[in-house]
């Protein structure tokens, strides 16, 4: 079965078509780089994946499972598909380890009242999923900044916190939305590893769009380019690189 | 939930010995005191922690006043009676939050404000329209059952309630869409639901307040539960600081007496002092200190 299957997606903001009848089949259990000039409509491409915007046309299976129509909630819960934002979307008044605990809290079935009272079935779930999500914090090496605000790390780690809090929905599906934007080349290079070892690790199924061509062409299996809501190509990251639509899309057509 | 046990014997002690040698005064000013405390709080919930701008607390918090008052005037009055009244007032309150807040937390910002202040003005024109519970010319007679025991009881238990919610799954779900609702629902909380249940338990626990406000004051009118009442509630919650549950605590205590110290002023020169006050204490708390009278030490203690 398909990670994710996208059949001729499209959608439109007015006369503005932002995604052309688009299709995108990915496996599970690899990372795919999705690229294009800022404006192509990667963004929106997440956006419709996670039920934030609805297509004008086409559909969508992930892990077999229809998405058009579903609440970003019920596609986050019930498909696993999980995100981070391009511009860093924390719950920056939250602890670090609040910020996990929200993605984590899931479908319990515990009460109001068992939690006000107490109950032990609360007790042990709670003290669980708090050793669940410490475990998840060492692996992004947020372990020392649990009790911190989220507002009040450093923007590396609110990057990584950002994936760390995805992660902890229990997604399957993981969209990273230009994770190594605004990072150092020594961030950059951790967060590269990282995303190797969730794939690996956690049999993640990754799609990152990234302008960060040294993430892209050494992290991604295939690399889908995206230009004006179309997609222009998609290969290996060596196919990409000699690709010359690819290279027309960034540098402009020669005169 | 050891030290609310404790908290609760010591509350009955001063109630048994030491409140009955208080002048009586005094201690009905802490008794609307610890009301307005519970108000407030309930009001936190939705406003600060939930983000959510409802101005109709006083809507249920009427309900709920009628609702036990109500009971104990039908029934046979026994004092075991009161804490079956103020349940039942706090569950129909919530019932009254369940219908209001379906349709309505589906806006945004000033909508909400504005649907819900819609509410609490319904409610009252319809009260005063009901003759059975005596409508413009109020409710009397209602027994006096409650005391300090119960007014600050209630204020514990509903202080150490919200704060056990804020740190369960329910209260975390509250936080993060007050924080940010795209990225909220993109972790799975279903944001629409969420303001549902903290609009409902808020409107529970205002509804509980009315039942003891209602067996303090002995007497009910529609007229109480006016838009001056709701925004009272809203500048207690600013004041103590929005998110910040025990702020709300102190912030009550500090208005409600202020207000009885400002009271033989207005007597005086006939002129409702309140309401200018009010204004002047918010304008002059968002130039000075936007997050509360109290200091951040406070505000991460009562935050969970
Ligand atoms: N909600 C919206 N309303 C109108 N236009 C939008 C909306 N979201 C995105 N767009 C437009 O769609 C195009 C693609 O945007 P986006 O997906 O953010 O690009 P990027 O590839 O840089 O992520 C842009 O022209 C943008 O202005
Ligand atoms: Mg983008």
């Amino acid at each position: 079965m398909k990670a994710l299957e996208i059949q001729n997606l499209s959608i439109a903001f007015g006369g503005l078509r932002a995604v052309r009848d688009l299709q995108i089949t990915i496996p599970p259990q690899v990372i795919y780089g999705l690229i294009g000039p800022n404006g192509a409509g990667k963004t929106t491409i997440f956006n419709m994946l996670t039920g934030v915007y609805r297509p004008t046309a086409g559909s969508i299976h992930v892990f077999g499972q229809a998405l058009i129509g579903k609440s970003p909630s019920c596609i986050t819960r019930k498909l696993h598909v999980a995100r981070t934002f391009q511009n860093i979307r924390l719950f920056r008044e939250l602890s670090v380890l609040d910020n996990i605990l929200v993605a984590s809290d899931g479908n319990n079935n515990i009460l109001a009242l068992e939690w006000i009272f107490g109950s032990p079935r609360s007790r042990r779930y709670a003290a669980l999923q708090v050793a669940q999500a410490k475990k998840l914090l060492e692996l992004f090496h947020l372990e020392t900044r649990i009790h911190m605000l989220a507002k009040n790390l450093p923007y590396g780690d609110q990057r990584r916190l950002e994936i760390a809090r995805a992660m902890a929905t229990g997604a399957r599906l993981l969209l990273l939305d230009e994770p190594a934007a605004g990072l150092n080349p020594a961030e950059t290079e951790t967060l590269i590893n990282l995303i190797r070892f969730l794939q690996k690790e956690h049999a993640m199924t990754i799609l990152v769009i990234e302008h960060d061509m040294h993430l892209v062409m050494n992290v991604c299996e295939r690399i889908i380019v995206l230009d004006y809501g179309v997609k222009i190509a998609e290969g290996t990251p060596h196919e990409i690189q000699k690709n010359p639509r690819v290279i027309e899309a960034y540098l402009g057509s020669e005169p | 939930m050891k030290k609310l046990i404790v908290a609760l014997g010591a509350i009955w002690l001063i109630g048994y010995f030491i409140i009955p040698s208080v002048d009586s005064y005094i201690v009905s000013i802490l008794l609307y005191a610890g009301i307005n405390a519970i108000l407030a709080m309930s009001l936190n919930l939705v406003n600060g922690c939930t983000g959510q701008f409802s101005m109709g607390h006083a809507g249920f918090m009427s309900i709920g006043g009628y609702i036990a008052a109500l009971i104990t005037l039908s029934l046979p009055i026994q004092t075991g009676l009161f804490p079956l009244a103020i349940l039942t007032a706090g569950c129909v309150a919530a019932f009254a939050g369940l219908i209001v807040g379906l349709p309505s937390l589906r806006l945004r910002g000033d909508y909400l404000a504005i649907v819900t202040l819609g509410f609490g003005e319904i409610i009252r024109v319809v009260l005063l329209n009901i003759n059975v519970i005596g409508g413009a010319r109020g409710l009397p007679n209602i027994a006096h059952l409650s005391n300090f025991s119960w007014v600050f009881g209630c204020m514990v238990i509903t202080l150490f309630s919200i704060e056990r919610i804020l740190r369960s799954p329910y209260g975390r779900a509250f936080l993060a869409v007050r924080e940010d609702e795209v990225a909220a629902e993109a972790m799975g909380v279903d944001t629409t639901h969420a303001k549902l249940q903290a609009f409902v338990i808020g409107a529970f626990f205002a509804g509980c307040a009315g039942a003891l406000f209602a067996h303090t004051l002995r007497y009910l009118n529609p007229q109480i539960f006016d838009f001056n009442r709701s925004f009272e509630i809203i500048i207690i919650v600013v004041l103590g600081g929005m998110g910040n549950i025990r702020g709300s605590i102190i912030a009550a205590f500090l208005l409600t007496f202020m207000r009885e110290a400002l009271r033989p002023l207005q007597d005086i020169t006939r002129i409702d002092f309140r309401m200018i006050i009010y204004a002047i204490m918010l304008i002059s708390l968002m130039l000075l200190s936007p997050e509360g009278i109290l200091s951040s030490k406070w505000r991460k203690r009562g935050r969970s």
